[in-house]
């Protein structure tokens, strides 16, 4: 009830209701505000930056993968007609069929020499780590069956800009020959039980080639850390025979070091990898990070399960991260499934949300509190004045010269000119007032005197019609009442007014009639109160007013 | 009393800021620093070293906020002129850690490079061996800091050595003096009648110097850092050298003497230990025939009777001054990486010696399961027993004209067996090859 009551009065109260109205204003002008970011795009929720962010980021990195493969993939189908060429004119120069290859150390010899230089051109020219032929023949004894003669050259260093080459694979002498030094891990031959699917790449292999390439999963280079993945053409004769296939790599340096993302992202790893129902394996993946930032990403397998917005989280063993992941087509007849991910750290991810609540928090409490002080301000410069000018006007003087905003001064003038002409009203009725009680007291006086005359009058006339009862006769008096009760009313006033004194001239100018009028009214009184004489009447008139004042 | 208060407040206000800032790390979790990392463990063929950074990734960095990210591998032969080459072009940024020799450190200028006394205290340092610390030393400030060293040794192909001891009675024994090394390689040489060089050698320079050193020689070292061409005794060390090298008997590597000691060019290659890494486990002929390499491992030769030296060689890490948050990163990261266990464990893969004082003797509980590493570390803990280790030299543009060197003997090795052959006198052949020597300034 109290506070009702409060409420209540609160409502009347100006303060309270400014104060009500500012509120209302600020919520409005907060909701305006919002309204206005949002319609403008420039008030949206965390998780649709960083999925904006990272779209952009897939969009990025989808290109630069897109453009690789397109790259390797175009440039795979003239290196395989290009080694194929050369191989079948070396053995033509060589006056044996491709059979004879097969344990002919000086004929294979032969065809490396004629390969190296141009492979190695076609390393300097892709988008590659390295490039590799390998032929269906062998230069060793038959003891390890799974060996294959062939080249693999690879830039020296694939993080920098250099023409330098190193021999993988291949006869060292000749590779010496060309300028190409053996690697560090070199070894003559291939060894195709290190080659994952390799029947697939080469003797399942059909023509048109362009239908027939392949790229591999993540393979590590035989005796190295080095990571690569290969792309993979075979190298088909006319009359169908397959010679064996070539390719390119993409190992991790040179994927890293070539395709470095752009970002304002401060951590985020761009991964190109194979995805298997709800996991990513970044274990399996060639991975690059921003120009300037590093996102650690261990390698393993990492679980994906969808979130809002189009994101996924990716989790691993202690680390978890949000991202994107898409499919990629390396090449045109490719059937194994590449899957592109960008991901930034979980924690990235949740911090960008906090902040971002905390600038919404910051941002709505800043916006308060300028209209609050906005509102404040306005109280104190404004209406705190109003306020007090409306109090001076209840002052005496109207507040005059002190009112704070002269829209009240014409209303103080006015207010002041009032009083004055209220004050003058005052003082003249003031000055009545006294007459008149003064003449209250002159009349009090006369009345008392009037009083005193009258209460004598009324002896005197209670003498009178005591003295006179006796000089009428009870008949006449009583024919008196009886005719005074059948007298009517405008007789019994004009009886009252004769019995009292007054002259017929003096009634008929009173009622506005003739005294002819009034000598027929006296006349007809007379006649029904039974009465001829005027004193008689006067008898029978103070008789009735003495028994009428007993009664009551 | 007012101003007592008030000194005393604020006194206590000082004493707390600093203890503040004195503890307080710069390094959080939440905001990891990242490290660049250029080093030379395993170029071409992956690195034990990579392993490690990313366990330190996995586990220490990121507890505390440190990411290693290697951005370079290379070899401590070239990282050092990257490393300049990178400092002069300021479009590309100096990788945070790297490894290299005090010498490339040193170029880089010393004021730009983590003084490793600010992280390291005395008492963490006395337990590292102290001539590997005085290596990594210039101008009073630890530049360099000791991950391991390494050393000259000889390796071999077992195989192939065991048909040629066969068939001359030349042992592994014969190779313990440099007289007997060079005279095995000029058997070696005729047993393959002239087509196969007993050994490629990586860094032949040094063998000369220790030779001659063995054989008494003085200081041969000009003031501006390159050889006393008079000095007899330095002299006669380099025409030993000289003589087989013109006659066939051994080669200047091509690139890397144990590529040729794969292609079974060469029998043995004498280079660095940590080449260990590179070694395949067979041969390859160019002949398309392979064998298994059964690598053996002997010290480097010395001179008979004569106290030995061996090379005390071998990068360290380094730390491009940027912020203090990054020092302390580096500092962690270093710390870490030099703890007892895992040092050793990171030297005993990479054909390393450890830095710690008394690791050494722990290398003999290491079982390794490659026979060629236990061979190495065997030749290895003789060499630490009975050699006296000396420093490489550190001074300005000296391996660019060893280099230079390197080049051409290798050019001239490449005639100077045939004109051996054909007759003419190896002294005046060899005599060639001081000329080139003397011709490098």
């Amino acid at each position: 009830m109290q506070v009702l009551s409060y409420l209540k009065n609160a409502r009347r109260s100006m303060r309270h209701k400014l104060i009500g109205y500012m509120i209302v204003l600020a919520v409005l002008l907060v909701a305006a505000l919002y309204a206005g970011l949002t319609l403008f795009g420039r008030l949206s929720s965390p998780k649709a930056e960083i999925k904006k962010a990272l779209d952009l980021q897939m969009e990025v990195f989808q290109n630069d993968m897109e453009s690789l493969w397109h790259n390797v993939s175009v440039m795979s189908i003239l290196l395989s007609e290009d080694m194929t060429a050369l191989l079948e004119d070396t053995l033509q120069q060589q006056g044996i069929s491709f059979e004879d290859l097969d344990g002919n150390v000086e004929a294979t010899k032969a065809v490396e020499d004629a390969m190296l230089e141009p492979l190695s051109q076609y390393v300097r020219q892709a988008d590659c780590s390295g490039a590799f032929v390998v032929l269906e023949s062998s230069m060793s004894d038959g003891d390890t069956a799974d060996a294959r003669s062939g080249l693999y050259v690879q830039r020296a260093n694939a993080g920098r800009v250099t023409n330098n080459l190193l021999l993988f694979r291949g006869i060292a002498s000749v590779g010496k020959a060309h300028n190409v030094m053996p690697h560090r891990k070199w070894a003559q031959e291939f060894h195709i039980g290190q080659f994952p699917n390799y029947a697939e790449h080469t003797v399942q292999a059909a023509a048109p080639i362009a239908d027939s390439r392949r790229t591999t999963d993540l393979v590590t280079l035989p005796g190295t850390s080095e990571k690569a993945v290969l792309l993979t053409i075979p190298m088909i004769g006319a009359d169908g025979t397959i010679y064996g296939m070539c390719g390119f790599a993409i190992n991790q340096t040179f994927f890293s070091a070539r395709y470095d993302q752009p970002s304002n992202l401060s951590r985020l790893t761009c991964l190109l990898t194979t995805e298997s129902g709800d996991t990513l394996d970044a274990g399996a993946a060639l991975m690059t990070y921003t120009e300037e930032g590093f996102c650690y990403v261990p390698p393993e397998a990492l679980t994906v399960k969808p979130m809002s917005s189009g994101l996924v989280s990716l989790n691993g063993d202690g680390f978890s991260f949000v991202g994107m992941v898409k499919s990629l087509t390396a090449a045109k007849g490719d059937g194994t499934p590449h899957t592109l991910a960008v991901l930034i750290p979980k924690e990235d991810y949740n911090l960008a949300v906090a902040k971002n609540m905390m600038q919404t928090v910051l941002l709505s409490a800043l916006l308060l509190f300028c209209a609050v002080v906005c509102c404040l301000y306005l109280a104190r410069r404004y209406l705190a004045p109003v306020h007090r000018d409306l109090d001076r006007l209840r002052d005496e003087d109207r507040g005059g010269e002190q009112m704070a905003f002269s829209d009240f001064e014409p209303i103080s003038a006015t207010l002041l000119a009032q009083d004055r002409e209220n004050e003058k009203i005052i003082t003249t009725l003031e000055q009545e007032k006294q007459t008149v009680q003064e003449q209250a007291v002159q009349l009090l006086d006369k009345n008392e005197e009037l009083q005193g005359q009258f209460e004598a009058a009324q002896a005197d006339a209670q003498r009178l019609a005591y003295s006179r009862k006796s000089e009428i006769d009870p008949a006449t008096y009583e024919m008196f009442l009886v005719g005074y009760d059948m007298l009517t009313p405008t007789e019994r006033e004009i009886l009252e007014a004769l019995a009292d004194g007054s002259s017929p001239r003096e009634l008929s100018e009173q009622r506005n009639c003739s005294e002819s009028t009034i000598a027929t009214h006296r006349k007809n009184i007379y006649r029904k109160l039974g009465v001829h004489k005027a004193y008689q009447l006067k008898i029978c008139i103070a008789l009735l007013r003495q028994e009428r004042e007993a009664q009551n | 009393m007012k101003k007592q208060g008030y000194a005393i407040l604020m006194a206590f206000i000082l004493v707390f800021a600093l203890t503040g800032c004195g503890n307080k790390s710069l390094l959080s979790a939440k905001e990891p620093v990242e490290l660049t990392m250029w080093h030379v463990y395993g170029e071409q063929a992956g690195s034990p070293m990579d392993t490690l950074v990313e366990e330190f990734n996995r586990t220490v960095g990121t507890e505390k906020g440190v990411r290693v990210k290697v951005t370079e591998l290379s070899s401590a032969a070239k990282i050092g002129g990257f490393l300049l080459e990178t400092q002069r072009d300021s479009a590309q940024e100096m990788p945070d850690l790297f490894t290299c020799h005090i010498g490339d450190a040193i170029a880089l200028g010393e004021d730009k490079l983590l003084d490793w006394n600010d992280w390291f205290t005395e008492t963490e340092q006395s337990e590292f061996v102290s001539g590997f610390l005085a290596d990594g030393e210039a101008d009073g400030k630890l530049l360099v800091f000791p991950l391991s060293k390494s050393t000259q040794l000889l390796m071999l192909n077992g195989t192939g050595f065991a048909r040629f001891s066969a068939a001359t009675g030349v042992t592994y024994d014969d190779l313990s003096t440099w007289e007997g090394f060079y005279d095995a390689a000029g058997k070696f040489y005729d047993w393959t009648n002239g087509t196969e060089p007993f050994c490629a050698m990586d860094y032949p320079i040094r063998a000369v110097e220790l030779n001659a050193l063995e054989h008494g020689a003085e200081d041969f070292y000009t003031e501006d850092g390159w050889y006393d061409f008079d000095n007899a005794v330095f002299k006669e060390s380099w025409m030993q050298f000289a003589r087989a090298l013109a006659q066939g008997h051994i080669v200047v590597s091509d690139l890397y003497s144990n590529t040729q000691v794969m292609t079974g060019e060469v029998l043995s290659g004498l280079g660095s230990s940590a080449a260990i890494l590179y070694y395949n486990d067979t041969v390859t002929y160019e002949d398309g025939r392979s064998e298994p390499m059964d690598l053996q491992v002997v010290p480097l030769p010395m001179t008979a009777g004569a106290e030995p030296l061996m090379t005390q060689a071998g990068v360290g890490l380094c730390a491009y001054k940027t912020t203090e948050q990054k020092a302390e990163a580096a500092s962690l990261f270093a710390h870490w990486l030099t703890e007892k266990q895992r040092n050793l464990d990171f030297v005993t893969s990479t054909g390393y010696m450890p830095v710690r004082n008394g690791a050494f003797d722990s290398i003999d509980e290491v079982e390794f399961a490659d026979p060629g590493y236990a061979n190495l570390y065997a030749a290895l803990k003789t060499m630490q027993e009975t050699y006296t280790p000396l420093a490489e030299v550190r001074f300005n543009d000296y391996y660019s004209k060893v280099h230079a060197l390197y080049d051409g003997l290798r050019q001239m090795q490449q005639e100077l067996p045939q004109r051996a052959a054909a007759g003419e006198d190896v002294e005046t052949l060899a005599e060639e090859t001081w000329a080139l020597f003397r011709s490098i300034h």
